[in-house]
């Protein structure tokens, strides 16, 4: 079932994350959030990310994806089935 | 006074100069100020994260107002006149900007690029030499000159350089120099005391915390409104941030100046770009070739038709490259067309100016084209976006130290109209410059009881909407997606005086009835719901002055269906808002 939900912006990979707070230090538009208990950065407002991509380039563990909205791929060519999160180009 | 002041605020900062917005207006004023005068405190307010915020990320151009003329100081045959005919000059802009503020801007408009050289920009080629385009007669075509018929090269009109990392650069540079930087802070209001600024308060988005800071002179550096319209392409759900600009700028300094009593101008126009879809492009991508070249359905190249690249004689104006390839509202040749962003069959040179712009812009640029598999492909334009600021409206600036009609309050940037990208450079150092020497002679203000009183109002301002009681709780998200489509639908381009008058109504009615049942939750929200009260109040101008001005001036810029031509009438008229005990009034006041 799909429902009304923001489909796009940053998603961090916990399995790399090392919780350096670069995301959370950096993001313009101050998406993210700092869960104080469990010491990691947390996603709070997607539907306020405006895809600039700066957590990408400034997380050191290349953790975060940020995940660029249909639309956009669309219109600029990208076939979704060929979608590659940013850490798997790096590892070609 | 103390005691009673700390117990309404968490902090109090004393500091000589007060900057709002840490873009590249702010940043260079900041730099500039505490170079000049050592000793002098400097304190940056800045919404978002100093070396990522702003519209401008990197820049890679630095216009020469009149082509060829290099030369610092100016030469004496430069005068009021020449800047009144210089490319970017009044005449360009329909008499609508102050030519003194043009000519001081010549005066000035090196010197930052010899800072930008200083804190490590590339502004030299390896040879040494700087780069100069004509992008008057050339366009993107960078690789090329073009030749007059004795096969001499015009004049450049630009230098290009490598500026990709400049507002990394400059945020490194404030912070060496000492400046205080106040990060996630925006302003509140701004404190007067006898027609003079002399504070203001701020407020922390991620703590709440309220902090008063005690100013000699405050700059307004708040950059672009982004927010009045939609983006023309919208995703699912909407997204209100994804946008040309900096999203972040929600024309909070305009509004913090307004209600101090500075005179805000020129609302009416906005500017227009015209965008491909899938991509998203700020003037530097597009004016260097972000979707260039431009091809007709049935294959034109529409440079090749429009040589010197100005659709004037079309209505289009201002002619920096990308605008006036917008479907102009009088242009039905391509308004009627389906016109791409033809890259598949580009030229070497025009990859490479893709490359070296994208290299400017925020990382998802080149994310996009590389997940693409490179810049040669498609792309339909159809779009029009529409944001104020990158024209003229803005801050009214009385004098040659743009200082605005309250004393001691500047205003640099986007903000202040006519003085985006490399012009924000120049008008913040010309501030900072001038600040650090009055600062010597000034005393550090004090406060009576009508600033205290100030003070305790503004506080209730910027708190009201936390947590508070009301049967329908207002989405400040909601309410803002419904200002902007309405700008969208009843102002826009096409401005008959029905629609416009319906906007100025509803914008009014949201104020008395939406606005105050906006309720949040965090700091963070109650950062939106401070936004789009701001963003009402400047629509709600932006409605008005459209109306006011019954005629077309600049169209699209300002575009009247009702009144299509220009009326000699508003030749060097100005539309001046001010708040008078709360509410809006408008004047016109002669421009030159």
């Amino acid at each position: 079932m799909y429902n009304l939900k923001i489909s796009y912006g940053p998603v961090i990979d916990r399995s790399l994350c090392n919780n350096c707070g670069n995301c959370y230090k950096y993001c313009p538009q101050d998406v993210f959030g700092w869960d104080k208990e469990k010491n990691e950065p947390t996603v709070n407002y997607a539907g306020e990310c405006d895809m600039c991509c700066f957590c990408e380039v400034l997380c050191p563990q290349v953790a975060i994806d940020v995940k660029i909205p249909l639309h956009n791929l669309l219109d600029f060519g990208i076939a979704p089935v060929n979608y590659k999160k940013i850490s798997d180009t790096f590892e070609e | 006074m103390s005691t009673e002041l700390d117990q309404m605020v968490d902090k109090v900062i004393k500091t000589d100069f007060l900057i709002v917005g840490g873009g590249l207006a702010g940043c260079m004023a900041a730099i500039q100020a505490k170079r000049k005068n050592r000793h002098m405190d400097v304190t940056l307010l800045e919404k978002s994260s100093l070396p990522v915020s702003g519209s401008a990320i990197g820049l890679k151009d630095f216009h020469i107002e009149e082509p060829g003329m290099i030369e610092h100081p100016l030469p004496d045959s430069y005068t009021l006149e020449s800047a009144r005919k210089a490319l970017f000059g009044v005449d360009r802009f329909k008499g609508m900007v102050d030519v003194k503020l043009q000519y001081t801007e010549m005066l000035h408009w090196l010197k930052p690029l010899a800072i930008m050289e200083d804190i490590g920009i590339q502004v030299r080629e390896d040879d040494g030499f700087m780069k100069g385009v004509q992008t008057y007669r050339q366009g993107t075509v960078w690789g090329k000159l073009a030749y007059d018929e004795n096969g001499k090269p015009y004049e450049p009109n630009m230098v290009l350089y490598r500026g990709s990392d400049l507002k990394a650069k400059l945020s490194a540079a404030v912070i060496k120099e000492d400046v205080r930087v106040l990060e996630r802070t925006m302003i509140g209001d701004i404190i007067t005391k006898d027609g003079s600024a002399v504070g203001a308060t701020a407020f922390n988005m991620r703590t709440g915390e309220l902090i008063l800071i005690n100013a000699k002179s405050i700059l307004i550096a708040t950059g672009r409104v982004t927010r009045l319209y939609p983006y023309p392409y919208v995703m699912y759900p909407q997204n209100l941030f994804y946008s040309v600009g900096f999203s972040g700028n929600s024309g909070g300094g305009v509004i913090a100046a307004l209600n101090a009593g500075a005179k805000i101008h020129n609302m009416e126009f906005i500017w227009m770009y015209a965008v491909s879809r899938g991509s998203n492009l700020s003037s530097g991508s597009g004016g260097a070739g972000w979707f260039f070249p431009i091809r007709k359905s049935n294959g034109e190249l529409l440079e090749h038709k429009y040589p010197e690249r100005n659709m004037l004689q079309h209505g289009g104006n201002i002619p920096p490259i990308n605008f006036m390839y917008a479907p102009n509202c009088k242009n039905p040749e391509i308004e009627n067309d389906y016109l791409t962003s033809h890259m598949a069959d580009a030229e070497d040179h025009e990859v490479a100016a893709i490359q070296f712009c994208a290299a400017t812009e925020k990382p998802r640029s080149l994310k996009f084209h590389m997940m693409a598999g490179g810049v040669r492909n498609i792309r339909p334009i159809e779009a029009v976006s529409l944001c104020a600021g990158l024209t003229i409206n803005g801050i009214k600036r009385e004098n040659e130290y743009g200082e605005t009609s309250v004393q001691n309050l500047y205003a640099a940037g986007d903000c202040a109209g006519h003085t985006a990208g490399c012009r924000a450079l120049t008008w913040g150092w010309i501030v900072g410059d001038h600040v650090a020497d009055k600062a010597k002679e000034m005393e550090q203000p004090t406060y009576d009881s009508d600033q205290l009183k100030q003070i305790a109002a503004s506080k209730q301002r910027i708190f009201a909407p936390l947590n508070r009681s009301v049967n329908y709780v207002v989405n400040p998200l909601e309410l803002e997606d419904y200002v902007r489509n309405l700008n969208a639908q009843f102002v826009g381009v096409h401005k008959i005086e029905p629609r416009l008058k319906y906007a100025v109504n509803q914008m009014r009615w949201l104020k008395e009835a939406a606005a105050p049942a906006i309720s949040v939750k965090t700091h963070h929200e109650l950062m939106r719901a401070l936004e789009v009260q701001d963003i009402i109040e400047l629509s709600e101008m932006h409605a008005y002055t459209s109306l006011m001005r019954d005629e077309s001036r600049m169209p699209p810029i300002h575009n009247r269906d009702d009144y299509p031509e220009q009326d000699p009438k508003w030749d060097n008229k100005t539309i001046v808002a001010t708040k008078v005990n709360g509410e809006i009034v408008y004047t016109t006041e002669n421009v030159n």
